[in-house]
């Protein structure tokens, strides 16, 4: 009698570990894969808003942690990174939303731009000045996302579909 | 009183085993569906990188010029031309022709390839042409050191 309470003891604490262990891993990937969903969610809407840049020239005010975008319709939209580890989308003149709250700031080179010799296009104090902003052919962003101890780093050049025409002339206006 | 006593005495050991042998093979489905989340996530994961890889070379190439020549004949020759020794000095498309990276900087496990043809409408964009034509094919490849590779095809013509 006692040995065998003795051995559904021991048994059932081993179960019980075995269940914890499990059910933990399952939490900690579920976990995981929500974080790694959102991060890629986060920077393919950046990428791909991007690609629609309209002219170099939207690229006005754009700095390393801020992204400045006007599409062929004409709407504005914004992206910007900052402490602590946000990473937030405006469409217009509206409220910022968030796209990620696991951006690991500090680890993110954020917006570069480069021109037609591949050369950095280095921002004044206040982002990229008029002048500057016209000279931007390519673009780079690169991100770092972290979660506990998990690590992301999502880094794409990205040269806008309209660049490929040319800057808009003044009988466009 | 004696029978009731009898039925009364708990589980036996065999059955303590039996029990146990069950558990551990319900243990082991359990695990092993974990394991496989655990892989088809990982996958993901990479998969995820191995496409933003292969979409930001493709977009250093698109921002290169068709070609070193500002009009027909375009170059005879694909490839690297002197003095391009890195890749911010190329400055058509065709400069990246047998260019490679063994291990991306950010992700060292993810290699490029690219690879520069003419092709021709006439052709199917498929086949490359000994000869210069108003089209180019860049395949770009990213391969990783354990998962099958990811190739896409790009064909560019002057005007685009």
């Amino acid at each position: 009698m006692i040995i065998v309470i003795v051995a559904v003891g021991i048994i059932g604490s081993m179960a019980a570990t075995m269940l914890f262990q499990g059910a933990d891993i399952f939490v900690k990937e579920t976990n995981r894969q929500g974080f790694v969903s959102e991060a890629r969610s986060a920077f393919w809407r950046l990428m791909r808003d991007t690609q629609g840049q309209s002219s170099s020239a939207d690229f006005i005010l754009s700095d390393q942690n801020s992204l400045y975008l006007k599409n062929g319709k004409g709407d504005l939209k914004d992206f910007q990174t900052g402490s602590p580890d946000q990473f937030n989308f405006r469409l217009g003149t509206g409220s910022y939303n968030s796209l990620s709250n696991s951006l690991g700031y500090s680890q993110s080179n954020g917006f570069t731009f480069y021109n037609n010799n591949f050369n950095v296009v280095s921002p004044s104090s206040g982002g990229l000045t008029a002048a500057q902003a016209k000279t931007v052919h390519l673009s780079k962003l690169d991100l770092t996302f972290i979660n506990d101890m998990d690590t992301l780093s999502l880094t794409s050049f990205v040269y806008p579909h309209n660049f490929r025409f040319g800057s808009k002339m003044s009988y466009h206006d | 009183m004696k029978n009731i006593q009898g039925n009364a005495k708990g589980f036996t050991l065999i059955e303590i085993m039996v029990s146990l042998i069950l558990l551990t093979l319900s243990f082991m489905v359990f695990l092993q569906a974990l394991n496989t989340g655990k892989t088809v996530r990982a996958h993901s994961e990479l998969r995820t990188v191995q496409s933003v890889i292969l979409n930001s070379m493709e977009n250093q190439i698109r921002a290169r010029g068709y070609d070193e020549n500002s009009a027909a004949p375009w170059s005879s020759s694909l490839g690297k031309d002197s003095g391009e020794t890195a890749i911010m000095h190329f400055d058509d498309i065709d400069d990246f022709h047998q260019y490679t990276i063994n291990e991306v900087s950010e992700h060292p496990a993810f290699g490029i390839s690219v690879a520069v043809a003419y092709v021709s409408a006439s052709s199917g964009f498929h086949t490359p042409q000994s000869n210069q034509t108003d089209y180019k094919s860049i395949m770009v490849k990213v391969t990783h050191k354990t998962l099958s590779a990811m190739t896409d095809t790009m064909i560019i013509s002057p005007g685009l």
